[in-house]
């Protein structure tokens, strides 16, 4: 009776299959090379996009939500919208007076833990589910992408600091980061309009000369 | 390319590169660089286009933009103005509407018919019959026009962006450089905009004889170059300004809406026609657009012209056409005193005659009107009429007119800007500037080069100081001191009826008259009665003529006649550009790929896709969505339902919040049961319906309508916060799959997967519980909407399709088929379950739906509780019943929304209906009267062809009654 459950990306059908490295990360599968290291890695720095969707989540709401994630330890961000690295990898969001989010990287499973113990948690902590779709918009172009889809003016904004938008009529939110010196904008949108995001940015990528590429390049680690 | 002058500095074209195209299927050959038109003038080709009312020949007129009569397309584009079109190789154009080509356009036989055709003809001539309004449209369309869209033209999708700064600086002449400048220099992010190809604006092409024009502007440009803060984006238009400083900019490849903190329009001013006999045909073009093709594209525009003055620009033109080898028999200046400064010296100088006091008359054509070959000139009295009786000829094949120009203010006037008219300048200035704005340069009034370099200055340092980069003392506004650059009334009457003061729609001096005398006294009823500015160039060259003549009809000052109002678009923009690239979002379930990869004919429900019905090889779509629903009655069926709303609700006041919202009773309700809910609006109709389910004390989960979720958890925040109740609000819609697998062999399937006892004893009608499925957490509800023992399995979406196509295998042996949403429509059908808003509308309340079971009967409050209780005290106006029809019904099956008739009068409305379904007979929901809903009752329905079919009130549900089978 009992199987492995695979999770899959939204947009997994819309990946490349042939020719492919696939690496699987708690349950999901992800393409982690789609054309050769020397591609990827130039198309990174001009303009790139590749799929992060399937990295574990959890969402945490409820007024007694901050000192509980406190109360194990965590870094709590203290302005709404910042965004903290987790000790073992990974990022925790504020999103809310009372609403944080949590994402585990490659190779850590923290929050998986932290899950586990938010089931016994007393007080108002109450778990929201997250499988939006994830995806990294990197290298330097990645503003003409954003110019093309979003009235938001990114030049200025923080590294770090989350902004909800609407990216080609469609709510999301948006991370800047970066990806070695390179610029980088993670979107996690809805997993109902995830293949429509992925094709219009896929599309105008294209149109900029950018390339779809695996999560190697973002996480070496899926490559070892 | 006989016309054209020697190389000189400052001109656009690169003569190393050729271009060779061609034009109404003849080749030529220009250098890159030229516009079409420039390219055609230089081999003396001076028909460029046809007018659009009678067919005139018109050639170059004014070379900035607005040449609406030289319009081109290619079989692919239409509507392209040749005085903006780049050559570029391989490029083949003709002429738009014309009929047999320009040279011999057919169609200039509307003219000899002119005097039949004065403005307001065809909303007299043609409005009776009506029947023949259609036929009488379609030929004037014909006649009367410009270019025709390909239809088959395959568009290639044209990208749309943001972009962002301090200040956007809207033109590149000597005032638009200088605020650049000067705003870069106090720190500010400056985009700097021109629809030219080239910046520079009136210092690229006016020069007055003067060749150390071009190093002061290569000296400003070799700033703005230098400077990291200026952006500069030339062949590009400022095509519309919005509130907030937007502005929408519009290239040849796409559209830029920019978000500025301050905006600087340098846009400079449109010189102004004067009106006289015959001033459209080729050859008479404006004193600026003979200076463009010297000193732009080295095309000599006449080799003798006479120049029509009524300012100093006209001596400078008289001057560079003079420096260009044209020779100018006259400069007849429209003013007895003349010209008061230097440049008056400078072209007596030059040999230039000058006859004071004097106008054009009339512009006398060669054969065919297609080129000038002399005019008649008349001097003027006082009043500024024509002495006919002293007229003269002098021969020439060439009129520069510099009469008076007008500010380029369209845009300043939608950011909010006011304009008055100035008799010291002789046009509109801004006298009103929102905070924010500014202008600069002739479009504020000032012409003198340094005072517009100064100006430029002035505003570029206002906009630093509006967004908080400059706090000193700010330069005072600069004031035009000399001549007035414009003259009063440029206007001549004449006879002959073809004195044009509108290019783009044929509109003489006296249709304006005509229309005054019709009553047409104000400046909006005029445009619209005579269409002036209501062409392509939308009045740059003609609204401020007809101002001034309708200011002279009414003995009126221009400030008390007014202008008409500037909308967006300033310029022609191609539709393409404002579709942009397709953004029309599209939600899809976890299993959608799974859905078409078997075959699903996909139908999008609101802002999701869903699989209508899964096609089977040489089945009909009713065939297979009955199939569909017969497997769940007789077997089992798996049904994607991941589109339902799905909200949870926590919090310590989590039960009293959902008595408030919804209609039924919860505060008891034990965990792990289901209820129905129902919920309204204040005025107690219906706007969801879905399940309510306790997953603890303060917590409970809800199912909501696909369509109306997110509007309901929406309405759901709204309560809490003006209740102020203790709650938690998730909207997990997106978040989960959820799959509906329903039959008598569900269960069986079930168990293989999921991790808990399914027997109705352990797992009861009704009750919900946590489990995996595959693997995979999930929570299961038994519930009963398509009438069948059944399970809602609710899992994290990522794990959607995984659960799907285990359960797919599972079932493989029991014959498991898919069941898209018309077979689970037909399924609540048969069982008479109500989708809200499609048998419901914005008006049904539960009584009327026969859901006022869902309504708990102790509670003292509820959204809408009070509206229901007088709607309740109220007798019914309709009722949602089932209705029947025979199973051998000949002839056509009613449809949704089609009309119930009783004793010849509409009785209510079909508002679910399967013409087909697994009882053997058609079955629907209506609302009838509630006088005509008794069981058996025998009404009509009106159909399509307006025949009618007879049906039966019959009780609901139509099947299992004792809802056996989903127990």
């Amino acid at each position: 009776m009992s199987e492995p459950a695979i999770r899959q990306s939204p947009i997994k059908h819309l990946l490349p299959q042939d020719g492919t490295v696939e690496h699987s990360v708690g349950g999901v599968s992800f393409i982690v090379r789609i054309h050769s290291e020397n591609f990827e890695r130039r198309a990174m720095q001009s303009l790139a996009i590749c799929d992060l969707s399937g990295l574990r989540t959890l969402g945490v709401k409820g007024p007694d939500a901050e000192s509980w994630l406190a109360s194990l330890g965590i870094d709590v961000p203290a302005a709404i919208f910042r965004s903290r690295p987790l000790p073992e990898g990974g990022m925790i969001v504020r999103f809310a007076k009372d609403e944080f989010f949590l994402e585990d990287s490659v190779g850590n499973s923290a929050v998986t833990a932290i899950a586990a113990r938010l089931a016994s948690a007393t007080g108002q902590v109450y778990r929201v589910e997250h499988q939006e779709a994830t995806f990294l918009l990197v290298g330097s172009r990645s503003l003409e992408v954003l110019a093309q889809t979003c009235g938001i003016n990114f030049r200025d904004a923080a590294v770090r600091h989350v902004i909800f938008t609407r990216v080609a009529g469609v709510s999301c939110s948006i991370l800047p980061e970066t990806v070695g010196e390179v610029p980088a904008y993670r979107f996690r949108v809805d997993p109902g309009y995830a293949e429509y995001l992925w094709e219009r940015l896929v599309e105008i990528c294209e149109s900029l000369d950018g390339s779809v590429i695996g999560a190697g390049c973002v996480f070496p680690e899926l490559l070892q | 390319m006989d016309r054209r002058l020697p190389p000189r500095r400052g001109e656009w074209i690169d003569r190393s590169r050729c271009v060779d195209f061609r034009f109404e299927g003849l080749p030529f050959r220009g250098f890159e660089g030229d516009v079409l038109s420039s390219a055609l003038w230089a081999w003396d080709v001076r028909v460029l286009g046809r007018s659009f009312k009678y067919h005139r020949p018109r050639g170059i007129y004014s070379l900035a933009g607005h040449d609406t009569n030289v319009m081109v397309e290619d079989g692919r584009r239409t509507n392209m103005r040749g005085d903006m079109l780049p050559i570029e190789p391989g490029l083949d154009v003709r002429s738009v509407n014309t009929l047999g080509g320009l040279e011999r356009d057919r169609l200039h036989i509307t003219e000899w018919f002119s005097r039949f055709l004065p403005v307001g003809f065809y909303y007299k001539a043609f409005h009776t019959p009506r029947r023949l309004f259609p036929f009488y449209e379609n030929q004037m369309r014909k006649v009367a026009g410009l270019g025709r869209i390909n239809p088959a033209n395959q568009p290639v999708p044209s990208p749309k962006d943001y972009a962002f700064c301090d200040l956007l600086v809207v033109g590149t002449g000597p005032a638009g450089l200088a605020g650049a400048i000067a705003a870069a220099e106090q720190g500010l992010q400056v985009l700097l905009v021109d629809e030219q190809p080239r910046p520079g604006g009136t210092l690229a092409w006016q020069w007055a004889g003067d060749p150390a024009t071009v190093p002061h502007l290569e000296g400003l440009l070799e700033r703005i170059q230098a400077h990291e803060n200026i952006q500069l984006r030339c062949g590009t238009q400022a095509a519309g300004t919005y509130g907030d400083c937007q502005v929408a900019l519009v290239d040849r490849r796409r559209l830029t809406k920019v978000r500025a903190k301050s905006l600087l329009f340098a846009t400079g001013c449109f010189e102004q026609p004067a009106v006289f006999q015959n001033n459209d045909l080729p050859g008479v073009m404006l004193g600026s657009a003979a200076q463009r093709l010297i000193h732009l594209y080295a095309v000599k525009p006449f080799d003798r012209a006479v120049v029509l003055a009524a300012n100093s620009d006209a001596y400078r033109v008289a001057l560079d056409l003079h420096h260009a080898g044209v020779v100018v028999p006259a400069v007849l200046d429209l003013r007895h005193d003349g010209e008061s400064t230097d440049l008056a010296q400078a072209v007596a100088d030059a040999g230039i005659p000058v006859h004071k006091g004097h106008a054009v008359y009339e512009v006398v054509p060669a054969a065919r009107q297609k080129r000038i070959r002399r005019v008649v000139v008349c001097p003027l009295d006082r009043d500024g009429n024509p002495r006919t009786e002293s007229a003269w000829c002098v021969d020439c094949d060439g009129v520069a007119m510099s009469v008076g120009w007008t500010p380029n203010g369209g845009l300043i006037c939608q950011a909010g800007g006011r304009f008055r008219h100035v008799g010291r300048v002789e046009q509109l200035v801004p006298v009103e500037l929102p905070p924010g704005l500014f202008a600069a340069g002739r479009a504020n009034g000032v012409f003198d080069l340094e005072d517009q370099i100064d100006d430029g200055y002035r505003a570029g340092l206002g906009a630093a100081s509006h967004v908080g980069r400059f706090d000193g003392e700010l330069p005072a506004s600069m004031k035009h001191d000399g001549p007035p650059p414009g003259h009063p009334y440029p206007i001549l009457a004449h006879k002959g009826k073809k004195n044009f003061v509108d290019l783009d729609e044929d509109l003489h001096l006296s249709d304006f008259v005509n229309a005054h005398q019709e009553g047409y006294d104000n400046i909006e009823l005029i445009k619209r009665f005579t269409t002036v500015g209501m062409g392509p160039s939308q009045g740059k060259h003609s609204n401020i003529n007809a101002v001034r003549i309708l200011a002279r009809l009414n003995s009126a000052s221009i400030n008390d006649t007014g202008t008409t109002t500037s909308r967006p678009f300033h310029n022609p923009v191609p539709l393409g550009h404002l579709a942009g690239r397709r953004f029309h979002p599209q939600r899809r379930t976890p299993i959608n790929n799974w859905h078409v990869q078997a075959g699903a004919e996909m139908v999008h429900a609101g802002a999701w896709l869903r699989p209508e019905y899964y096609r089977v090889e040489r089945q009909s779509r009713e065939d297979c969505i009955l199939s569909e629903a017969a497997a769940v009655r007789s077997n089992v069926g798996l049904i994607d339902v991941s589109t339902l709303g799905k909200l949870q609700i926590n919090g310590p006041d989590a039960a009293r919040f959902l008595e408030h919202v919804w209609t039924g009773p919860f505060l008891k309700q034990p965990t792990g049961r289901l209820r129905y809910g129902l919920a309204c609006d204040e005025s107690g109709v219906i706007i969801e319906d879905g399940v309510v389910a306790r997953l603890a004390g303060d917590s409970f989960y809800v199912t909501a309508t696909s369509s109306g979720a997110d509007a309901f958890y929406r309405e759901l925040q709204r309560w809490a916060l003006i209740w102020g109740m203790d709650v938690t609000l998730v909207n997990n819609t997106g978040q989960l799959a959820a799959i509906n697998i329903a039959g008598p062999a569900c269960r069986d399937v079930l168990n293989e997967l999921a991790e808990i006892d399914l027997s109705p004893d352990a797992f009861p009608y009704l009750h919900l519980r946590e489990a995996t499925v595959a693997g995979a957490p999930a929570t299961l509800m038994r519930v009963g909407f398509v009438g069948e023992l059944g399970y809602e399995i609710h899992v994290p979406a990522s794990y959607g399709l995984h659960v799907w196509t285990s359960l797919m295998r599972a079932g493989q042996s029991r014959g498991i088929r898919p069941c898209g949403v018309e077979g689970q429509r037909l399924l609540r059908l048969e069982k008479g379950h109500l989708i809200v808003s499609q048998d419901t509308d914005a008006l049904t309340n539960p009584y009327e739906a026969d859901v006022a079971w869902a309504i708990g009967k102790n509670k003292s409050f509820f959204v809408g509780s009070r509206s229901l209780d007088i709607a309740r005290r109220k007798p019914l106006t309709r009722r949602l019943v089932g209705m029947v029809f025979d199973a051998d019904q000949p002839g056509p099956i009613p449809e949704e929304c089609h009309l119930i008739i009783s004793g010849g009068v509409i009785v209510g409305r079909i508002t679910s209906i399967a013409a087909r379904s697994t009882l053997g007979y058609p079955v629907a929901m209506a609302f009838v009267r509630p006088d005509l809903a008794e069981v058996g009752t025998r009404l009509d329905v009106r159909v399509d062809d307006g025949s009618l079919v007879e049906a039966k009130i019959a009780q609901m549900p139509f099947y299992d009654p004792g809802n056996a089978r989903q127990k």
